[in-house]
């Protein structure tokens, strides 16, 4: 008798841990900021760029 | 179709019309001479300030060229996007009869025509230290860390679809001194349709978007809207925390109180603090306040004139006292 061999095929799911962007970055509305171009802390959007993606 | 030129002799022989001929187009029988400001010129260079093409680069040199009581008007007419000057010192807005007036839509909030102060200015950044001026279409803004950015210590003058962009800063935000506008000794001054304050900036501590301070009196707002984005229970949109700072009465009529608690702000615990002995009554005639638990911190000297809206389904819920 062959013995059935049992092939488990397993899912390999990716888990990705999605942070949310928030409106408000270091106590400003991000997109009005971006909006201040002569503004002294503009620099906040670069910042906020890099960790959530462009606004 | 006939010309009027062909009809007037003076236009026939090459006389002009100049605007300052044109007074009813800015609400005055009469007036001055006109100054132009453009912050937007291409060629980055001031002129004389005399036309539009000409025009100066900053609301101080506008001011230092007038002259008081003829009603001179000064014109914000810019050609770049957010139509702001750059203001490298404060300005003591103290020539009598002079008007300023922003040459864009009249939206009142944001205005695309208006002053920006840069980080060189001391605080207060806008004085309004004379009389029977109006003030009419454009925004006043800083960006910088600069506590005040407007005071008014005179009487009678006019705002109208004023945008008093004040603590727009983070490190304003958290400083107790902050304010959009002080009013101190200020009389009979009238605000129409004025925005004051932001609510893209967080305001972290208990700072003031408006303060009266030394029997300022008989001062209106009509219409106007009071933003912010609190991050303390304990910031205020009106303060007059001390005794004798209003005189007679502060009239507030269809005005909105609105801290942005819905785009996660911090309610406000009350939207005014207003001392039982302040001097006069703090009226508000159908206005509303969204994002503060309370109106005041004391009613001794309100005058509250309007329904209760029901909370989420429109309509007048009358509470009985």
């Amino acid at each position: 008798m062959t013995k059935k061999k049992k092939e488990v095929v397993e899912d390999v799911v990716e888990v990705k841990e999605v942070t949310e962007a928030p409106t408000m970055y270091k106590s400003y509305d991000i997109r009005w900021l971006k909006s201040e171009l002569n503004h002294p802390d503009y620099g906040f959007v670069a910042e906020y760029e890099e960790k959530y993606g462009k606004i | 179709m006939g010309k009027f030129r062909d009809y007037a002799p003076a236009l026939k022989y090459g006389n002009k019309i100049y605007p300052e001929d044109l007074a009813g187009m800015i609400g005055l029988s009469s007036v001055g001479d006109i100054w132009y400001v453009d912050p937007g010129k291409t060629s980055g260079v001031s002129g004389s300030g005399t036309s539009r093409e000409d025009a100066f680069l900053t609301v101080t040199e506008a001011l230092a060229a007038a002259t008081a009581d003829q009603d001179d008007v000064i014109l914000l007419t810019p050609s770049n996007s957010t139509g702001r000057t750059t203001e490298t010192t404060a300005i003591n807005w103290s020539k009598r009869r002079t008007h300023l007036i922003g040459n864009a839509g009249p939206i009142s909030l944001d205005v695309r025509a208006g002053m920006s102060f840069s980080s060189a200015v001391v605080s207060p950044c806008f004085t309004v230290s004379t009389r029977s001026c109006i003030f009419k279409n454009f925004t006043m803004t800083t960006s910088a860390d600069i506590n005040v950015l407007a005071l008014v210590t005179d009487d009678y003058n006019y705002f109208e679809g004023v945008h008093f962009a004040g603590i727009g800063n983070a490190t304003t935000g958290d400083d107790t001194a902050a304010r959009c506008l002080t009013l101190t000794g200020a009389e009979e001054n009238r605000f129409v349709d004025c925005t004051f304050g932001l609510d893209t900036v967080a305001r972290s501590t208990t700072n003031a978007t408006v303060e009266f301070t030394s029997e300022s009196s008989k001062n209106v707002f009509e219409g106007c809207k009071f933003v912010a984005y609190a991050d303390n229970a304990g910031a205020l949109f009106i303060k007059a925390a001390s005794a004798a700072n209003i005189g007679r009465y502060a009239l507030f009529q269809k005005c909105m109180f609105h801290n942005a608690v819905n785009s996660a702000a911090t309610t406000m615990t009350t939207a005014m603090s207003i001392n039982a002995a302040v001097g006069g009554t703090v009226i508000l005639e159908d206005s509303w306040v969204h994002g503060a638990t309370d109106w005041s911190d004391d009613f001794t000297a309100v005058y509250v004139s309007m329904g209760k809206p029901d909370t989420d389904e429109g309509g007048i819920l009358l509470v009985a006292s």
